[in-house]
């Protein structure tokens, strides 16, 4: 398989798991107006379900990692179980949530309970193998009995599904009745407790489904890669989704994906372009400081964040308010 | 996820990639002979919390290169160093790495693969069929079935054990192990704790504490409370530096010697440590430990010479030059490279077959320690057997080459002294 | 048991240099209602003031009261002409906290760029070591708590017993009607943010001779410490603040001495998560402040 073929299949498998987990994240943020900095959690919770379903117990490979489970289980019903521990882990972070605290109190309580699980993980070796993570050594799991081509394309074919799939959950949750509802929780949350809405068991409602879509997420992106550890789920991820959104527009998918495409290509183009501008590269040479350019990266990304935020405080594309006119039907 | 520094999918990267796979760029099968510079990955983090790394293996790469290119490159070909940073991200690096090798031309050799990301990285080099020769420590990588891998540089476990062998020989009986918690220190454990018993030696405690806290004035005194002969140790710079000032101030000057590993024959180590508790006992109480090469060989002052040659690597030249993970990087570059000679190919699936035959004693073979030396004899049409500048490797059946270990302890100007020797045999003998 | 009592006192000492940090934050919040994430890496600026005048043979303490200024004068410019205009314009609060984090980051990767991202030190600073009731501390350590009590009442004086510290509480506390009363409302939030702006420089240097040695990304990583600190303590009472840090200080010093001192760090964590989740307003907060907590 040429390396241009293998790099559009990792392209789109990326594609897929970075939008199924942007839309649970965006269900969670942009919707329910929870700002949930642990988000990462319940994509590493899937991915770390995913492998101690799928290997064999420790011993089987030689005890060169520790972990609990290794239940060895085919493919599908790993991934569910990657889905089911994102949700668990969604609702776990969401009881930290329940408090009507203010979104940016909550988003900091949420980020705390990120950086206690990483912590917990990464030092408690017997549990998920600690800093070194999980390798899945047996062959790629679906389809291993055909050609590794065919194999590769096929779980672009099962992202896909997962995707088509999850996009229509994702309307049932984001539009009609339980959409109106939750974003008028977002709006105004007293408000829609006085109508009798049950914001408790909404708030776990949506943290469970936003958990699961991280979850699988978390699952299918492993089952691809092989491997998982605590270097892939540092919390910075999360922030720079949700600046994402914040620079973008919140509560719409043109805005989420806006804010993507923007934060995101200025970066990834004009950053990497930094790193050829001949002043900057003696300057870097000069000081023997080979990170230099990456040093200016993130200092022009904080700074172009901070000029779209203070051009735009209601992001590039705002949510478009829905207008009620016309003779009652 | 991602960052999306490192990782965007944007439709029109798709596109693009899209266009090129339609249009023919794919290329199915191997070409057999290449056309143009050849490109050698140095696949590390550049980015990210491990960027260090990047910049200590991106040194070897330079040194390597820098001494092919004046022997007239390999069949005609000159080579260059290509940073792939990996990011230190397991999740990240998988499309840094596959981009690299759909779009870097001829890349046909690679170092690095280091252990945060090695999980994820080792299969996508070894399954694009291209030779590498990486420096990660994991114990997963102990044994395995991967055709293009090959590395000369112990794992961690192997590392725990000859700490342990060390500290007993200069009469540490009673030892405490305090390790950051991190992914080498991780591996280590096991070593050790295999290791000790066998050894004499006696594990009073063993602590793992957090990276850079304010105070570590309680762990501190647990640890004075074990009474301990000495240390063993792992932390970062400014972990140790803050330790050592708890404990000297806790009990009353005095500070335990330390055996550590000779990952922290750095100047950022040397400097932290010394401008806290000074430098006498940054110089006679730290023992590092590690792979161990012989420092008087030609073979070595060759690669010291390069790496003093060039303005990139110079100024780190006199420290790099003495740590065995960058010099089995070196050696592998050179391996590869007469592998590439003998198979009269630069592509990886062709040369290969060669490497391993490069470093195999023969009888006749004549016996070189640098790329020039070996070309010449490769162009006379004689056999060669590589013993570069970390002695003759004797790779397993796995690739893998644990080499032989060394001590040292730190100079007054931050470089560093070899002490004494520990046999491989030994070591790996204990971890059984 | 002489575990335990060092412990305590080790926590003692850390918990002075939390407070200091923690009393800024609270009267920065207090007064502004922002969760400013700068402010840690306004005290690695700090550190670094001082590390440039130390090393010029500058006296550390004198080296603290410079970072001290020099952080709070660029407080109040952070908060006059980026955050306070955000504010204004009816900017949510959580966009304003990616503010403040992006201009954190923008400032920590200044700094690495000018001074490298290598260890620094300003040196063996602790000085004579004193036992004191089977406790073990420096006389820099002795100094960082006197210091830190000695500010913490000059502030807590300054707020009950004169007429800027009422206008700062009136304002803290409804801010249209201290206009109404004729207070400048404007002038009063600089001197504010002056002020905790030079606790936080204080903080930074502070942590910069306890810790010994450090490097750019020392101010992030005791964020949140500081603010489990302040809000364990009540947003807005400096008092509070006091006892938020020695508890979270003893608190992480007791984990660190008698459990897997990997976890310590996790204490504080847990100490922030549970105080949101069952009493935001803190052991000593004033209502008007919890209010503003909650959505």
């Amino acid at each position: 398989m040429g390396a241009w073929e293998f790099y559009a299949i990792v392209l789109l498998v990326y594609l897929g798991t970075d939008l199924l987990a942007a839309w649970g994240l965006n269900l969670e943020f942009g919707v329910a107006g929870i700002a949930n900095l642990a988000f990462i959690v319940t994509i590493a919770a899937g991915a770390y379900a995913y492998a101690i379903f799928t290997i064999g117990p420790p011993a089987a490979s030689g005890s060169f990692q520790e972990y609990v489970g290794g239940f060895n289980l085919p493919f599908p019903v790993a991934i569910a179980a990657g889905a089911v521990a994102g949700a668990a882990a969604g609702i776990v972070i969401g009881i930290t949530g329940l408090k009507r605290l203010r979104q940016d109190y909550q988003a900091m309580a949420m980020l705390v309970v990120s950086l206690m699980a990483a912590t917990i993980v990464s030092a408690d070796t017997p549990f998920l193998n600690g800093n070194a993570g999980l390798v899945i050594l047996s062959t790629f799991a679906p389809f291993s009995d055909q050609d590794p081509e065919f194999q590769r394309w096929a779980y672009v074919g099962i992202v896909l599904l997962a995707c088509i799939g999850g996009y229509f959950v994702l309307r049932r949750f984001t539009t009609g009745p339980i959409g109106r509802t939750l974003r008028a929780m977002r709006d105004d949350e007293l408000a829609a407790q006085a109508i009798g809405k049950d914001i408790v068991g909404l708030r776990l409602m949506v943290q469970g489904v936003g958990g699961a879509f991280g979850g699988l997420s978390g699952a299918l992106l492993v089952a691809f890669i092989s491997g998982w550890s605590p270097s892939a789920w540092a919390y910075v991820e999360t922030l720079a989704l949700l600046t994402a959104v914040i620079v973008g527009g919140m509560g719409n998918d043109r805005g989420v994906s806006f804010g993507m495409l923007l934060i995101g290509i200025v970066i990834l183009q004009g950053v990497q372009f930094l790193n050829d501008v001949p002043v900057l590269k003696s300057i870097e040479e000069q000081l023997n400081r080979t990170a230099l350019t990456q040093d200016l990266g993130w200092i022009v990304l904080g700074t172009l964040t901070i000029v779209f935020i203070w051009l735009r405080p209601q992001g590039i594309f705002p949510e478009r308010r829905p207008k009620y006119g016309g003779k009652p039907s | 996820m991602g960052t999306l520094k490192s990782r965007l999918v944007s439709p029109l990267a798709l596109g693009a990639v899209f266009l090129m796979v339609a249009c023919g760029g794919g290329g199915g099968t191997t070409i057999p002979t290449q056309t143009g510079p050849l490109s050698l990955g140095v696949i590390a983090p550049f980015t990210g919390p491990a960027a260090e790394f990047g910049k200590l293996l991106s040194a070897p790469c330079v040194a390597a290169t820098d001494l092919i290119n004046a022997a007239g490159g390999i069949s005609g070909h000159q080579i260059a160093c290509t940073s792939i940073d990996d990011t230190g991200d397991a999740a990240d690096a998988v499309p840094n790495v596959t981009r690299a090798i759909a779009t870097t031309t001829n890349l046909d050799m690679a170092i690095g693969l280091e252990s945060n990301t090695a999980a994820t990285t080792v299969p996508l080099v070894n399954a694009a069929k291209i030779p590498f020769f990486t420096t990660n420590g994991l114990t997963s990588f102990t044994k395995n079935n991967l055709q293009y891998y090959y590395r000369m540089t112990p794992g961690d476990d192997a590392n725990g054990a000859a700490f342990a062998v060390w500290a007993v020989r200069q009469g540490y009986k009673n030892i405490d192990i305090v390790f950051q918690n991190n992914i080498g220190s991780e591996g280590n454990l096991p070593g050790l704790n295999a290791a000790m018993p066998k050894l004499g030696g006696k594990i009073v405690n063993q602590y793992t504490i957090p990276a850079d806290a304010a105070s570590y004035s309680s762990e501190v005194a647990r640890v004075i409370a074990d009474k301990p002969d000495a240390l063993i140790w792992s932390a970062d710079p400014q972990t140790t530096a803050t330790f050592m000032s708890s404990y000297k101030q806790l009990n009353n000057g005095v500070l335990p010697a330390m055996v550590t590993a000779t990952d922290s024959l750095t100047p950022d180590f040397f400097n932290a440590v010394k401008k806290v508790v000074g430098v006498q006992y940054v110089t006679q109480s730290i023992w590092l430990v590690g792979s161990y090469f012989d420092q008087t060989t030609p073979a070595f002052n060759t690669y010291k010479a390069a790496l003093l040659a060039d303005a990139k690597t110079h100024d780190i030249a006199p420290v790099l030059s003495t740590v065995g993970p960058p010099a089995g990087a070196y050696d592998g570059i050179n391996i590869m490279a007469l592998a590439m000679i003998m198979a009269h190919s630069t592509v990886g699936s062709v040369y290969n077959a060669d490497v391993l035959k490069i470093v195999l004693p023969k009888a006749g073979a004549v016996v070189v320690g640098n790329y020039a030396d070996g070309k010449a004899a490769l162009a006379l049409g004689k056999q060669i057997q590589y013993v570069g500048v970390l002695g003759q490797p004797a790779f397993d059946q796995y690739h893998n080459s644990a080499g032989e270990f060394d001590a040292n302890k730190f100079n007054a100007d931050g470089s560093a002294t070899q002490v004494g020797t520990i046999s491989g045999a030994q070591v790996i003998g204990l971890l059984a | 048991m002489q575990l335990l009592i060092e412990a305590i006192g080790f926590g003692i000492a850390a918990g002075a240099v939390l407070a200091l940090g923690a009393v800024g934050f609270s009267v920065q919040f207090g007064m502004s209602n922002i969760l400013n994430i700068t402010y840690g890496s306004l005290m690695t600026l700090a550190a670094y003031i001082g590390l440039f005048a130390i090393d010029r043979g500058v006296n550390p303490w004198a080296a603290l009261a410079l970072a001290g200024i020099a952080v709070g004068i660029a407080s109040v410019a952070l908060h006059r002409w980026l955050l306070a205009p955000l504010a204004r314009r009816g900017t949510r609060p959580f966009a304003i906290v990616i503010v403040t984090v992006s201009a954190g980051i923008v400032l920590q990767y200044v700094i690495v760029a000018v001074a490298g991202p290598d260890a620094q030190s300003y040196g063996e600073q602790s000085g004579q070591t004193f036992h004191l009731l089977g406790m073990i501390m420096s006389a820099s350590q002795v100094t960082i708590i006197v210091l830190a009590t000695v500010l913490m009442l000059g502030l807590h004086l300054l707020l009950t017993r004169t007429t800027l510290g009422r206008a700062m509480r009136a304002t803290s506390s409804n801010r249209i009607l201290a206009q109404s009363c004729g207070i400048d409302t404007d002038l009063i939030s600089d001197v504010a943010w002056l002020i905790s702006g030079a606790l936080c420089g204080a903080a930074g240097v502070a942590l910069a001779i306890t810790t010994v040695s450090f490097d750019f990304s020392i101010g992030p990583i005791f964020l949140i410490p500081m603010i489990a600190a302040a809000v364990l303590g009540g947003i807005g009472q400096p008092y509070g603040a006091m006892v938020g840090g020695l508890v979270v200080g003893i608190a992480t010093e007791l984990a660190a001495a008698f459990s897997n001192p990997a976890y310590s760090e996790v204490v504080a964590f847990g100490i922030l998560i549970v105080m949101l989740l069952v009493r935001p307003r803190g052991l000593f907060g004033a209502a008007w402040a919890t209010r503003r907590l909650m959505a």
